[in-house]
């Protein structure tokens, strides 16, 4: 493989990986949550443009690093780092799970609610195997080479 | 790997929807229903009443009041489980009653299907 076709590959498959962890943490979790609760989340969860835009690049740079790195024990590193660097995204977006908003129903009244569970489930579908998979790929492909 | 990576991803998602499904429900109707903590008087007392109407079940319910005027008064009630049409209710005599009410707090505890802990708060001025 020419260098020019071996980072055609790097920059496609760096900049995919970046775009689903960007897209995954950043914008659909948050957009759930958002959505899914309404009026109570409004106030709290509204991830900016800047912000966005500064994730987008940050995972893509990390999914370029990966890519490029790919062989080395490097590659898997930054690839769990990648994961937990999303989690913490998606806490930050969700006030650190506990949402406090007030609202007016026949009066103004406070409404606190925990969202530690879906925290919880984002850590277990989406970052423990985001940090444990690529060492197992790492690993598994050493064994076999 | 990255395969596996991304059906695991599918799942959790679904899960995700799966697990938000009764605090949506309930957020729902919350929105659009009559629940509400009502006060009544009946005979020689006054009845504090949370009245439920959702179609998710809440679990550990705790209603609590407090009174503040010449002396401070807390009562609670608890329950373990309240579904649609469930009341809670605490009964506060008139003779125990402070005088030169001032101000009165509500809170209410629950857990949203027995997994989201929810406090919705209030505190009312008395002629404010």
């Amino acid at each position: 493989m020419s260098w020019k076709e071996r980072l055609t590959d790097v920059l496609a498959e760096g900049i995919l990986w970046g775009v689903y962890y960007w897209l995954l943490f950043a914008v659909i979790i948050p957009l759930m949550v958002n959505r899914l609760l309404g009026e109570i989340a409004s106030e709290v969860i509204v991830p900016e443009t800047g912000e966005l835009t500064g994730l987008i690049f940050l995972f893509m740079g990390l999914s370029l690093a990966a890519t490029a790195l790919r062989g080395t024990i490097y590659s898997p590193l930054i690839g769990a780092l990648e994961s937990i660097l999303g989690f913490a995204v998606v806490v930050y977006f969700l006030d650190g799970g506990i949402v406090s908003v007030s609202l007016d129903y026949g009066g103004p009244i406070s409404v606190t609610l925990d969202l530690s569970p879906i925290l919880m489930e984002v850590f277990l579908f989406f970052t423990l195997p985001g940090v444990v998979l690529p060492f197992v790929e790492y690993f598994l492909k050493r064994s076999g080479g | 790997m990255r395969g596996l990576q991304a059906a695991i991803t599918v799942v959790g998602l679904l899960f995700l929807l799966g697990v938000s499904y009764p605090l949506v429900t309930f957020v729902v109707d919350l929105m659009n229903s009559s629940s509400g903590v009502y006060l009544r008087q009946e005979g020689q007392s006054i009845l504090v009443d949370f009245d439920y109407r959702g179609r998710v079940k809440l679990r550990n319910v705790r209603l609590e009041i407090t009174l503040i005027g010449s002396k401070q008064v807390s009562r609670e009630a608890k329950a373990d489980e309240m579904v649609e049409g469930s009341h809670l209710t605490i009964r506060l005599p008139v003779n125990e009653l402070p005088s030169h009410l001032k101000r009165v707090r509500m809170k209410l505890y629950a857990e949203i299907g027995g997994i989201f802990p929810l406090s919705i708060s209030r505190e009312v001025e008395v002629g404010s």
